[in-house]
């Protein structure tokens, strides 16, 4: 539970991970910045939780599902789902090539 | 050498449910053939503030897959996200279950008796679908989301099958059952089942590493695969020597038109799902009460069936082919009163019309046939002989007798053709 | 300046019409067009549909006075946090990334407040993705304090809580994660309200962080805060987190005398360290108008209040960075690249805190101790009705006092964020003024599910802080 050190190499992991290309201007900010704070919540360590439970969330309840029955009122038009895409071809979305299974 | 040899194999199966809406928004979930992106939602495009409300239908299908592989339902259980980037998943993140699926630790068993463990059945929503192709000269996926949010059972087993044929009869197994219960038509074709085994080799108590094979879309070819990769693995073992470790499992695709598997391209970095419980969907508890009441509804699966009319003496094979088929099946037992085992082939054979009243055309065909002079001939002679005067009649020329010989022996023969009768009566009177 | 009008006068001068809606409306659109400039606190003002539907509106009332018994709010003017959807209008979150971003549909709260007769004249400025407690982190450039230009607002809601106080609004919608309602409302000087956790619908408000995120709102008193709450909250069948509890009217049980023996705490915990002497003087003149109420009031401990800042900043950056994860600019929205810094760090802290060989020693833990923090408000709320405290450790900064410095922008959430972690209810008060004409506030809290309670308290209080 000793993050306080953290790395430009973790930080570079942990951006692929989240998706973000971040500049080398970017990582030399964040790195003594989330050091700092993961120096602060680090203090967890501290508090004896053996056997408490989690909490995950805050409103006590359970079995919230809904009946299984279609609502077109809630289904967007083809033109709405696709509008505010930038790039629309046959109706489908467009993105770089993909590694895919084939 | 070769006798050594034990391949290890597990199985990953993919269900889509066939329910009317999608498992956590209220679009249709029938997306089979339908104009992309014309059945989506905030909530299945991942569109900013959408929530995610889960389908009560899904989850007590889910919980009857469960109990008919013999699960146990978790009663505290909940959803998880499983977070990773691609373009078909819109929200980042797949809602499933991790460390609590709804089922857990069952079992299928094998016509040999053999019991293949199932580790867990959970719950999850699929993904939109990729295409791919190129515009200009550049290449591209294209993205339709239909497919996204609907619902999706993972059925996991434990690495206990031994052969490519055991997978199959495995798979097969599965399959038969999920239709049964009817959550799901799980047609193969349509991508409603999917089929993912792991697989490795155990040679003399070493190890080969782990193979993950992907892009299979029948059970044949779960079979032609496994053999190749087999096949393949052992032979990369006497060559190399290369054992499992944590970390050397790999995906392979396969050609069904080359029938072999083939290394797909490595991700850059190993996954990282950074799972944790979705927050916007509260927990989930099963009472034991309710698996009760879910119990009670589930119809009688395939094995216990066969089971059944193997026992009223209906042959294997057609017991088999009528376990799957339920308008046969209820007819069969509509017509208890009649012989079982002749009925249940007559079935299997096409040889009755199901829409048509059973019993009249169960009688014709079971007892003499309408031109089986072979079974006739005997009644024929017998009919003769015990009218010496009429024959002596016809052959003095009174042909009207005939109808009266006939209906003798009809008298026995029911629901055999006239025309035959009298054909044949006319030959032996010659 | 004219004395700010209510949601309530406004009603009452359309009912009588002394006024129109058309006139309401110009009014306070004149108001934006004069001081919006300054506070950067509207992104997008929707004039010419606001304009159209007072007139629609006018015509209704010409032949159905009754209008107003059957909707609450009719014709009177609303700004949304622009991070709750509207169909049609822009949304953006204060972000780049959804900076043409035109909504497919709208959230629950906005449609809520439209059916009750709202009129939606725009949306407010904040901080990207309600990341932030100065209104700094929007992209669109920071809002300033309409109390002082060079001092911050307070954020996240910080365009929401600048428009009121500058009486460009008469109320406003906001979210509050770690404090982002009642912190801004006590940097500005207005009411802010905090509903627990899961009383209203979160669906279609660009999510932050969805174990914490509450829907409230910003007003000019107690009353309109009731009447809001009264219109927004309930079960949302879209949003599974939603109680069904039922809406009490609380409106009506605002002025029902406080119960006897009605006892205040203030944790000791939230003493220690407290230097500011405005806010400690503050705190001090709340006590001695609660004894005027003839409250008692009595020192209670919360005694895991010190890893509050922890915790929340374990689970809402993990939070974020999955809520985040969507936008990827595929189907709407511009790509990752244009997040700017401070959803950059949390999506960063987030990704890290849950992967793999962390997540036991972070997102685990930090649910752990969320468990104690909600454990010591039962016990509190086992001896007291309600919780006193500062709503935070110091008046308004300067604009760029804290911007360096994440961590220390980070732990001025102190007083707020333990009420998200257990899904309470709070309300920042107004109580005065700094020398450097800088509001002052109070903050009350009470058990989850007990905002007639909490309301009931901040309208006495309201009452009495006003001699009435």
């Amino acid at each position: 539970m000793t993050k306080s050190k953290i790395t430009r190499e973790e930080i570079s992991k942990v951006a692929k991970l989240a998706n973000l290309s971040l500049t080398d201007s970017e990582i030399e900010k964040f790195t003594p910045q989330l050091a700092e704070i993961f120096a602060y919540i680090d203090q967890l360590g501290q508090v004896a939780t053996d056997k408490v439970v989690p909490t995950a969330a805050v409103n006590n309840l359970n079995n919230v599902t809904r009946e299984d029955t279609i609502a077109d009122n809630r289904v967007l038009d083809q033109e709405e789902a696709l509008g505010q895409s930038a790039k629309v071809e046959k109706n489908m979305f467009v993105v770089k090539a993909v590694i895919d299974n084939d | 050498m070769e006798n050594k040899v034990t391949p290890i194999i597990g199985l990953e199966v993919h269900v889509e449910l066939t329910t009317k809406s999608k498992m956590f928004c209220a679009c249709p979930a029938d997306h089979f053939g339908k104009s992309p992106n014309s059945q989506t939602c905030p909530v299945c495009l991942g569109l900013p503030g959408a929530l995610p409300v889960p389908n009560k239908q899904a989850i007590e299908d889910t919980i009857k897959i469960g109990l008919a592989l013999n699960c146990e339902v978790n009663e505290n259980n909940h959803f998880d996200r499983k977070q990773y980037f691609y373009p078909d998943l819109p929200k980042g993140y797949q809602i499933s279950q991790y460390d609590q699926p709804l089922c857990h630790d069952g079992y299928l068993t094998l016509d040999s008796g053999k019991k293949i463990r199932i580790l867990r059945v959970h719950l999850e929503e699929d993904t939109g679908k990729l295409q791919h192709t190129t515009i200009g000269s550049e290449k591209v996926s294209l993205v339709d989301f239909n497919r996204s949010g609907v619902p999706l059972v993972e059925i996991v087993s434990e690495p206990d099958l031994s052969s490519s044929e055991e997978a199959k009869e495995y798979l097969k197994k599965i399959h038969a059952i999920v239709r049964q219960l009817d959550v799901t038509t799980a047609d193969m074709e349509k991508g409603q089942m999917r089929l993912e085994p792991t697989v490795n080799l155990n040679v003399a108590s070493h190890f080969t590493p782990l193979v993950e094979l992907k892009n299979i879309n029948s059970f044949n070819f779960a079979v032609t695969a496994l053999e190749y990769e087999i096949k393949r693995q052992l032979s990369e073992w006497q060559k190399t020597g290369v054992e499992k470790t944590k970390s050397n499992k790999t995906t392979r695709g396969y050609d069904s038109v080359k029938k072999i598997t083939f290394p797909q391209r490595l991700k850059e970095e190993a996954k990282d799902y950074r799972y944790f419980p979705e927050p916007d969907i509260p927990p989930l508890v099963i009472r034991p009460s309710v698996v009760e009441k879910i119990k009670k509804t589930l119809p009688q699966l395939p094995d216990a069936i066969i089971a059944q009319l193997i026992a009223l003496g209906v042959k294997m094979n057609d017991a088999k082919i009528l376990s799957k088929d339920k308008t046969a099946l209820a007819a069969l037992r509509a017509n208890s009163g009649l012989d079982q085992a002749k009925l249940a082939s007559l079935i299997v054979n096409k040889k009755i019309d199901l829409a048509a009243d059973i019993e009249p055309q169960f009688t014709r065909l079971t007892q003499i046939g309408e031109t089986d002079a072979a079974k006739l001939a005997p009644l024929i002679d017998q009919v003769l002989m015990e009218n010496p005067q009429v024959v002596e009649d016809y052959k003095k020329g009174k042909i009207t007798v005939l109808g009266f010989l006939i209906g003798q022996v009809r008298r026995t023969a029911k629901g055999a053709d006239a025309k035959t009768i009298s054909a044949l009566l006319v030959d032996k009177l010659k | 300046m004219d004395q700010p009008k209510t949601i309530h006068e406004l009603t009452t001068d359309l009912a009588s019409k002394k006024i129109s809606v058309t006139e309401v409306v110009a009014d306070y659109l004149t108001k934006i067009d004069q001081r919006n400039g300054e506070l950067n606190a509207f992104l997008t003002v929707a004039a010419a549909e606001a304009k159209e539907k007072a007139k629609e509106a006018d015509a209704v009332i010409a032949h159905d006075p009754d209008i107003f018994t059957k909707k609450p709010f009719f014709g009177i003017p609303v700004g949304h946090k622009d991070i709750f959807l509207t169909r049609g209008l822009k949304t953006t979150a204060g972000s780049k990334v959804l900076a043409n971003y035109i909504p497919q549909y709208s959230s629950t709260v906005v449609k809520k407040l439209e059916a009750a007769g709202a009129i939606t004249l725009g949306k407010l400025n904040c901080d990207a993705w309600a990341h932030g407690a100065s209104g700094e982190n929007s992209d669109f450039g920071p809002t300033k304090n309409p109390h002082n230009l060079d001092y911050v607002p307070g954020g996240s809601s910080s365009g929401s809580a600048a428009a009121v106080a500058a009486d460009l609004l008469p109320f406003a919608t906001g979210t509050d994660t770690g404090g982002s309602i009642r912190q801004p409302a006590n940097f500005c000087g207005v009411v802010g309200l905090k509903p627990s956790y899961g009383r209203v619908s979160r669906y279609g408000i660009v999510a932050m962080a969805s174990s914490l995120d509450s829907i409230g709102h910003l007003t000019h008193d107690v009353y309109d805060a009731a009447a809001v709450l009264e219109i927004t909250a309930g079960k949302d069948p879209y949003d599974a987190s939603t109680t069904d509890l039922p809406v009490p009217t609380y409106t009506k049980l605002l002025d029902q005398p406080l119960p006897k023996k009605f006892k205040i705490g203030i944790a000791r915990e939230y003493l220690e360290g407290l230097t500011d002497k405005d806010v400690l003087s503050s705190l001090e003149a709340a006590k001695a108008i609660l004894a005027r109420m003839g409250v008692e009031v009595i020192e209670i401990s919360l005694p895991h209040t010190k890893y509050g800042i922890a915790v929340y900043y374990i689970v809402q950056p993990s939070e974020v960075s999955s809520n985040l994860a969507r936008y990827d600019g595929i189907r709407y929205g511009n790509a990752r690249a244009s997040f700017g810094d401070e959803a950059k760090r949390r999506i960063m802290i987030g990704t890290y805190t849950l992967s793999a060989g962390y997540y036991d020693a972070y997102y685990l833990k930090a649910m752990q101790v969320r468990t104690l923090i909600r454990q010591d408000f039962d016990q509190a709320f086992g001896e007291v009705d309600a919780l006193l405290s500062p709503t935070s450790p110091t008046p308004a900064f300067k604009l760029g006092q804290n911007t360096a410095d994440p961590l220390a922008m980070y732990l001025a959430d102190v007083y707020t964020v333990t009420a998200n972690l257990a899904g309470l209810p709070g309300i920042a008060l107004p109580t005065g003024k700094t020398k450097e004409n800088l509001p002052l506030g109070i903050q009350f809290l009470t058990a989850q599910y007990t905002e007639e309670k909490l309301l009931n308290l901040a309208y006495h209080f309201e009452k009495t802080l006003h001699g009435k």
